[in-house]
């Protein structure tokens, strides 16, 4: 048979074709399964040190199940790595048979919290608080001022905010640099309508972590429900500041200084703002202005040195 | 003719037709069908010969802009800070801070090769940062405690020592020796003990001779462009030096002549730097300099003289730290953003750079980073991002 004869009978033709066919699928198939395993398939030949220790320390736990020690290092490392539903899943099988283990407690905890489950989180972190308030050393317990701080959280999110007040304070009586549990007890109290002590509070917090976005965003809610507009839109242009709108800053604190002549903050922020346009003449006149109202602003003071100092290069 | 006779007639003529048509709709398809299988083999070889992404070999002249995903990590190396490909993408060489201070190379199955280091130092006398590898394989290492850029060949042999502007060690010692260094002659410089070795053929003892002066160079960054120059950023005066390819041939380094271009002061000021950590040259030969304390990175002419900078302002595009940066054919800036967690994407194909996209975030899982500090890109389209803190390298691919 001639091959221009295969192109003249349509039975021959259809067979081809699914010859045809059959070959651009073994093709497509064949280049499709190689760019994915060049592509997106892990050929490394070692294992990362976590997924290693991880891997170890399930194979322990496998051979030895009644080891409590091993199962709460494993409870702990999920947790340290984020793998919050196995922590719990271990801390839980301790906790069944030891219903006073701190570690259990301890990871039951955060790793609930951690997963929003907020009302389980309560019990085993009160727990563990309380076991741990009796210790000798609680006012330096670093692990209960944590255990705390989720508590807090904890409460907070299910609307237990006078719970979260008591909390809170007591993990910044432990640790009196926690910017975050600052900002909590600060977001407690807006919570319950203390909103002076709310500012308080955020102001503290702002002294550890001047760019602490989610800060300044509680105290515009603050200051707005304390009728303090201006003070509320020196807080947006910090919050402007904070997320590097420099513009946006710039803009509202100069609103800001035009209505309340004499708040340092804003000039302040404004000399930061400036700093950060580039514009070294009026960063230095805003700095001034703030160190006018208060000599001895220790951030005015600090800007001011900055600025001087790369004036002379 | 009667009724009877036609009939048949006809529907033998209909039903040729309707086959005639058939046919000719079978073998259009047909063609279509043989069309399509040369398109998905010719594919295939093409991406066996030189793998690539896929959208860039189906359409490579039209932009198509998505982010790269995470493929798996290179571990065993302490504090990365540099990374490197050899031209052959089979080398992949890593500078850590950590441990003993080497540069290590992997294959790309992350196995180790080997590591090396500057000859004559211990771990306290070197800090390699940066890395690249030009044509011929050559790898290129600033330390930031020798302040020099040691030259090796790509298995990590010694070649020779970058030691400023219009200095190389094997040019200092050709000086001292008054031309007359016999060759096979092996040398070092070590910058902490202040002294040069060298041991000339068929002898045991080494000669040591005075250390030459470097208090002006302290090289930072390394980059090379298409056309084998060598950018570097230089710490001391903040500034941007450009070592044309001709005076870094092997036969040059002992006449090394320092044709530099230099640009860039210290400030926050335009066109000036704050520890400038990469210079890459882009298809329309401008250059990107990612300005490290400054938070920007800033474009020159190939002149040298400043024209903008970006990477300041809000959301995504802002940097806080720009590290190390990759610029890929496609004139994609990728830069790594060492206090953001993340590596920043920008196409700088206009007169102005565009953001893009970024990846990664803080952490140490998979696909997070932990202060990443330097990229780089093999042909194929495969990143490598030091993940300095996580104490890993990261692949992804595009």
């Amino acid at each position: 048979m001639k091959l221009s004869d295969l192109f003249k009978d349509s039975h021959q033709l259809t067979r081809i074709i699914i010859l045809t066919g059959i070959a651009l699928v073994l093709v497509i198939v064949s280049f499709g399964g190689y760019y994915y395993y060049d592509r997106y398939v892990d050929k490394s030949s070692n294992v990362s040190p976590i997924q290693q220790s991880i891997t170890d320390l399930e194979q322990a736990v496998l051979e030895n199940p009644s080891d409590v020690e091993l199962r709460l290092s494993l409870a702990e490392t999920y947790m340290t790595n984020r793998h919050y539903e196995n922590a719990i899943a271990q801390a839980e099988q301790v906790y069944r048979t030891d219903l006073e283990n701190e570690r259990a407690l301890f990871v039951m905890g955060i790793s609930l919290a951690s997963t929003a489950q907020y009302e389980q989180a309560i019990e085993p972190l009160n727990k563990f608080a309380t076991i741990r308030e009796e210790g000798t050393m609680a006012n330096s317990d670093m692990a209960l001022e944590t255990a705390l701080y989720f508590l807090g959280e904890s409460y907070l999110q299910t609307r237990q905010a006078r719970e979260a007040i008591s909390v809170l304070e007591r993990a910044l009586e432990i640790n009196r640099t926690d910017a975050d549990a600052m900002y909590k007890l600060g977001q407690a109290y807006a919570a319950t309508g203390r909103h002076k002590e709310a500012l308080a509070s955020y102001e503290n917090a702002i002294r550890f972590v001047p760019d602490f976005a989610e800060v300044y965003q509680g105290m515009v809610e603050s200051f707005i429900a304390l009728s303090q507009p201006n003070r509320a839109a020196y807080a947006r242009g910090m919050l402007a500041f904070s997320i590097k709108d420099y513009e946006g800053a710039r803009v509202e604190l100069e609103q800001v200084v035009m209505t309340e002549p004499d708040y340092v903050p804003a000039y302040l922020g404004l000399g930061l703002t400036y700093e950060q346009l580039g514009d070294s003449q009026y960063a230095l006149a805003y700095t001034d202005l703030a160190l006018q109202l208060d000599p001895n602003s220790q951030a005015a003071l600090q800007l001011k040195g900055r600025l001087e100092a790369a004036a002379q290069e | 003719m009667s009724n009877d006779n036609i009939d048949p007639y006809l529907e033998n003529l209909e039903s040729e037709e309707q086959e005639e048509s058939r046919r000719k709709r079978l073998l259009v398809l047909l063609l279509l069908l043989l069309l399509l299988l040369c398109c998905a083999t010719g594919l295939f070889l093409r991406y066996l010969a030189n793998p690539a992404p896929l959208p860039e070999m189906i359409a490579p002249q039209v932009n198509i802009n998505y982010p790269p995903h995470y493929l798996f990590s290179i571990y065993g190396v302490d504090q990365p800070v540099g990374v490197a490909v050899s031209p052959d993408g089979s080398r992949i060489y890593v500078s850590e801070t950590g441990g003993e201070r080497l540069v290590k190379i992997f294959d790309r199955n992350s196995n180790l090769l080997g590591s090396f280091a500057p000859p004559g130092t211990t771990a306290d006398d070197r800090s390699p940062v940066y890395i690249a590898v030009d044509a011929t394989g050559r790898v290129f290492v600033a330390d930031r405690i020798q302040n020099a850029i040691f030259i090796y060949h790509a298995d990590g042999n010694y070649i020779d020592s970058i030691l400023g502007s219009d200095m190389t060690l094997s040019k200092y010692l050709d000086q001292h020796l008054s031309g007359l260094m016999p060759e096979g002659t092996t040398y070092y410089y070590n910058t902490r003990k202040g002294m040069v070795n060298l041991t000339q053929p068929g002898e045991t003892e080494d000669q040591a001779l005075p250390a030459p002066d470097l208090t002006s160079w302290d090289p930072l960054g390394v980059r090379f462009d298409k056309d084998g120059n060598l950018l570097v950023t230089v710490v001391t005066d903040q500034s941007v030096r450009i070592f044309r390819a001709n005076t870094l041939r092997p036969d040059m380094l002992v006449n090394f002549s320092g044709q530099v271009k230099t640009f860039g002061s210290y400030g926050q000021g335009a066109g000036q730097f704050l520890f400038p950590n990469a210079a890459v040259v882009d298809s329309q030969g401008r250059i990107h300099v990612s300005d490290g304390n400054n938070g920007r990175v800033s474009i020159w002419d190939a002149q040298g003289n400043y024209l903008l900078y970006y990477g300041r302002g809000t959301g995504d595009e802002a940097l806080n730290l720009p590290r190390g940066t990759w610029l890929d054919n496609k004139d994609r800036l990728h830069v790594t953003d060492a206090v953001g967690h993340t590596v920043r994407v920008y196409d700088v194909t206009g007169d102005e750079a565009t953001f893009l996209y970024k990846f990664g975030d803080l952490g140490n899982t998979d696909g997070l980073f932990y202060f990443p500090n330097d990229i780089c890109m093999d042909n194929a389209g495969f990143l490598f991002i030091v993940d300095r803190e996580n104490n890993r390298v990261q692949v992804w691919s595009y």
